[in-house]
């Protein structure tokens, strides 16, 4: 019962953080407002009793992805302070293609047998994902792996190319 | 050279944009309240990210009117003037102004007099240096660097208010002489004061010499070459650090500097680090003139006899000017029209303060007040180069190379 | 029964936090006086010892002054956030052997040191916060450094820990390695100190090695002196908190001691064994006074710890930006990849059974 309350008023939470970054007219408390979403999805995955992907979502998402962001618009900013416009161009075209979006996984969702069954698992989450990525999923890994060593190289070229 | 290139208000250094990014430079305000200035200076820079592309500086913040107000006092009295110049070591504005005021009258001082100057300057020098040394490493975070400095300063500073009665504001030198001889003690406090200070400027070393944090932060920083501080004008410890020997002391000997042994200290590279090595190693070679003229501190009168340059004792035994020829002295002395009176002409003395070449330019009409009084602060000069230096650099860069640079803002500003 | 024992357990580690905090800063300031040649504060209470209070009442007392042009939330927010490190960070930290059935640690969780990981990436955004909101560009100049630089160190400071995970597994049995920290002290109490390359001999220069990565990463992460980038006064006035007065300055100074109270029980707990020590702790003896000892033990690591990072502070000058950069990507990085590839292949040959 408690664990019902929790999970809603998680999810009330979240939703809610997630229409504050795209309503939010500062980009910087847009990106904030993300970084507050992100932990909340990671108690989400806590309350599904997967605390090392909750750990493991903070650290990556909120700690790296959203500085990492937070980097890029106050040093693209002119002066610090001043507000950057963020309201979308299109917000015709947005609200149907996301509403169509979100109806697309829940009917997804409600439309696989296999997710049904699927309990949380108490612990051990860790040892089956690393094994699950060297064996089963070894490909699409390396795959990832690849595509982000080319994105990296990609950056350093990018930066350096005012040196040379 | 700065001089071709226009200067800039920085309201319009703002509209300008370089590189094909389109990104503006960001212009940044240092000072003139800024805890890296040790002084009201101002800086504005213009940096791409962190790197200065451009800096104007902006100074009189701290003008005093210094030359003006001296030329509406007698010779005598500029030296309380003098006190207010450079505040790290004011015995050595009056020592170099009492010495050009004593070679515009073609005065020489007696031997005992030069030797006490000596020592008091060399002492100046040595507050000045340690100060300088230790503000350069606060600047750098090592604090307690400064504050160990500031421990010698303090003891310098009781030799100071033990031999002219105030801490800064020392007035000590008359035209012929000196306000009054050292106290009894001066000469065991000297001697308690090299042990002490080689003790403490050997822990300073101890500390910053090796220190591969120092070093990366000195090294290389806030360069400038042989060519580049001979034409800027610089001296001193700036000058002697690009390779260049040269030494008023040295060169122009005054106040028998000729008589002592010591070193010319020159460095190489022209950065911080080579500043710094010279300020250290002038330390000892300062410590080892002060050792020389103590030793042979000889006896005798401390002004010289002239009654009309200094006023003689009043009522002592055994002076020939004493008495009612004494009294009348003092009259005379102290009237308009009467005393310190060099002829017409003018003289310009250039002596080696602890910044540089600190000069004092006078011109007299003959009466007892200078027509002009003007002073070449080494501050000045030194600090005309600090653009070029931080190019390039960092802001980081900015902070060690303004305490390497040692600016007395009420030197600059006068 | 188990309710009184939680909140006895959060009532110790929030204890120690919030005590050794005061403690700390009046440490900060007696040692830096007595390396300075100075007297330091005496007038408030005996030896000055309530000092850090009077501090803290005059700082309440004081206006918290909100600049023209600042984002108002944001800018009070800031000092608010920079807690969350350290406090929630004490939650898995074990403080103490086993008394009874309970163990000495608030939560013990299977990702105990993942955990802290976490939670270490979501302090950062305190001080981003405070400097952006602060409308200054000596404070922005200040939090973007303090966040590159806490991102560049997370690396290492990642890397060291795995190190950690690693031998703590060289000689379980089981050979499964546990991010759980109150397992990696019992390894340390059974086996030998991390430090000294845990169970084996040839973990020996590792063990130094990830100790000092460690060390040095954890003063990178709290902005200690020199690696004070955020703060740097010289440069930037007061960095991230030029703007802040009052309490918001106050939690700011704060919480620095807090995450350095914090960074000092995990270089502890990671690499110093802990609250256990040799022929002192039992980790069997499950008794009170065993217990109390564990923690007494566990304490006098961390003063240790903390006067190493004030003694370090008082005595050793600043970096530059670009130089803190350098050191984290161009030594510190390849460094401890080569410390765990060596522990890794080393144990994967020596140790094969």
């Amino acid at each position: 019962m408690l664990a019902t309350v929790a999970v809603v008023v998680i999810a009330v939470v979240l939703i809610a953080t997630a229409v504050a970054v795209v309503v939010s007219d500062n980009l910087v408390h847009s990106v904030f407002w993300l970084a507050a979403m992100l932990i909340t999805t990671a108690l989400l995955y806590v309350m599904l009793e997967a605390p090392f992907l909750a750990a493991i979502q903070v650290m990556l998402y909120t700690g790296g992805v959203i500085t990492m962001m937070l980097f890029g618009v106050m040093l693209t900013q002119r002066d610090p302070g001043s507000r950057v416009p963020s309201a979308s161009e299109a917000p015709g075209w947005a609200a149907p293609v996301a509403l169509g979006l979100g109806a697309t996984l829940l009917v997804a969702i409600w439309t696989t047998p296999e997710l049904a069954a699927l309990t949380p698992t108490p612990s051990g989450d860790a040892q089956k994902i690393g094994h699950m990525f060297l064996d089963r999923y070894l490909i699409a890994f390396e795959a990832l792996s690849v595509l982000l060593l080319a994105g990296m190289i990609g950056a350093i070229v990018l930066a350096r190319k005012g040196d040379a | 050279m700065a001089i071709d290139r226009p200067t800039r208000l920085p309201m319009e250094i703002e509209e300008q944009t370089e590189g094909d990014l389109g990104g503006k430079r960001m212009i940044v305000n240092f000072g003139p309240q800024h805890p890296a200035t040790h002084g009201t200076l101002r800086s504005i820079m213009e940096v791409d990210g962190e790197v200065i592309k451009h800096m104007d500086l902006e100074i009189g913040f701290l003008h005093s009117g210094f030359e003006k107000i001296s030329e509406a006092r007698t010779y005598n009295q500029t030296v309380v003037v003098s006190d207010r110049m450079n505040y790290l070591s004011p015995l050595c504005n009056n020592i170099g102004l009492s010495c050009a005021i004593e070679k515009m009258m073609g005065i020489e001082v007696t031997p005992r007099c030069a030797a006490i100057r000596v020592i008091l300057y060399e002492l100046s020098r040595i507050a000045d240096h340690i100060v300088c040394v230790g503000l350069q490493a606060m600047d750098l975070g090592a604090f307690s660097m400064m504050l160990w400095a500031f421990i010698e300063r303090e003891r310098l500073y009781d030799i100071f208010e033990n031999v002219t009665g105030a801490r800064l504001t020392t007035s000590y030198t008359r035209v012929g002489g000196l306000m009054r001889d050292v106290p009894h003690d001066f000469k065991d406090q000297v001697k308690a004061f090299l042990i002490t200070g080689r003790k403490t400027v050997r822990e300073m070393e101890n500390m910053l010499n090796t220190n591969r944090i120092f070093m990366d932060r000195c090294k290389g920083i806030n360069k400038i070459g042989k060519a580049d501080a001979i034409s800027y004008g610089l001296t001193g410890p700036l000058l002697r650090a690009a390779g260049v020997p040269y030494d008023l002391r040295k060169n122009r000997p005054y106040l028998g500097y000729e008589k002592y042994d010591f070193e010319l200290v020159t460095e190489q590279e022209g950065d911080v680090w080579a500043r710094y090595r010279v300020r250290v190693r002038e330390l000892y070679e300062s410590m080892k003139i002060v050792e020389q003229a103590i030793e042979m501190l000889p006896e005798g009168p401390i002004n010289i006899g002239d009654p009309e340059v200094v006023i003689p004792h009043k009522n002592e035994k055994n002076n020939p000017q004493g008495g009612m020829e004494g009294l009348i002295y003092h009259f005379k002395n102290y009237m308009y029209g009467h005393g310190v009176q060099p002829s017409p002409g003018e003289v310009y003395l250039g002596t080696e303060a602890p910044n540089g070449e600190l000069g004092y330019y006078l011109v007299s009409d003959g009466t007892q007040k200078p027509w002009r009084w003007r002073v070449r602060p080494p501050s000045f000069y030194n600090y005309q180069a600090f653009p070029e230096m931080c190019k390039g650099g960092t802001i980081s860069d900015v902070v060690s190379g303004l305490s390497s640079l040692n600016i007395i803002a009420g030197e600059l500003d006068r | 029964m188990t309710w009184l024992w939680f909140f006895a357990k959060i009532g110790v580690a929030l204890g120690i936090i919030f005590s050794l905090g005061p403690v700390c800063i009046m440490g900060d300031r007696k040692i830096s006086a007595w390396i300075q040649g100075r007297v330091g504060p005496n007038r408030v209470g005996p030896w000055g010892t309530f000092q850090p209070i009077a501090d803290i009442l005059k700082l309440m007392m004081k206006e918290v002054i909100v600049p023209d042009g600042v984002d108002k939330v944001l800018f009070l927010g800031g000092p608010l956030i920079v807690f969350i490190a350290p406090v929630f960070g004490y939650c898995v930290i074990p403080f103490g052997n086993q008394i009874g059935e309970e163990k000495l640690q608030v939560v013990n969780l299977d990702i105990g040191l993942l955990f802290i990981m976490s939670v270490l990436s979501v302090g950062v955004y305190g001080i981003t916060l405070g400097g952006w909101a602060s409308n200054n560009k000596f404070s922005l100049m200040g939090s973007l450094r303090a966040s590159a630089q806490l991102i560049s160190y997370e690396l290492t400071f990642g890397l060291t820990m795995l190190l950690v995970v690693m031998m703590s597994a060289s000689a379980d049995p089981l050979k499964s390695a546990s991010v759980d920290l109150s397992k990696i002290v019992l390894h340390q109490a059974e086996y030998g100190w991390n430090i000294f390359g845990g169970a084996t001999w040839w973990g020996l220069p590792s063990g130094l090695i990830g100790f000092v990565l460690l060390f040095t990463c954890a003063m990178a992460e709290n902005n200690r002196l020199p690696f004070d980038m955020a703060e740097c006064e010289a440069e930037l006035v007061g960095g991230y908190h030029t703007e802040y007065s009052g309490m918001g300055f106050a939690m700011y100074m704060f919480s620095e001691y807090c995450s350095m109270i914090l960074s000092a029980s995990l270089i502890v707990t990671l690499f110093l064994g802990g609250w256990s020590f040799p022929y002192l702790t039992d980790p069997a003896d499950h008794s009170f006074l065993a217990g109390v000892i564990s923690i007494g033990v566990f304490f006098t690591k961390i003063c240790i710890i903390l006067f190493l990072y004030i003694q370090l502070r008082w005595t050793l000058p600043r970096f530059r930006y670009d130089q803190v950069m350098s050191l984290g990507w161009k030594t510190f990085l390849p460094l401890a990849l080569v410390n765990i590839g060596y522990m890794a292949v080393i144990g994967v040959f020596l140790e094969k059974p």
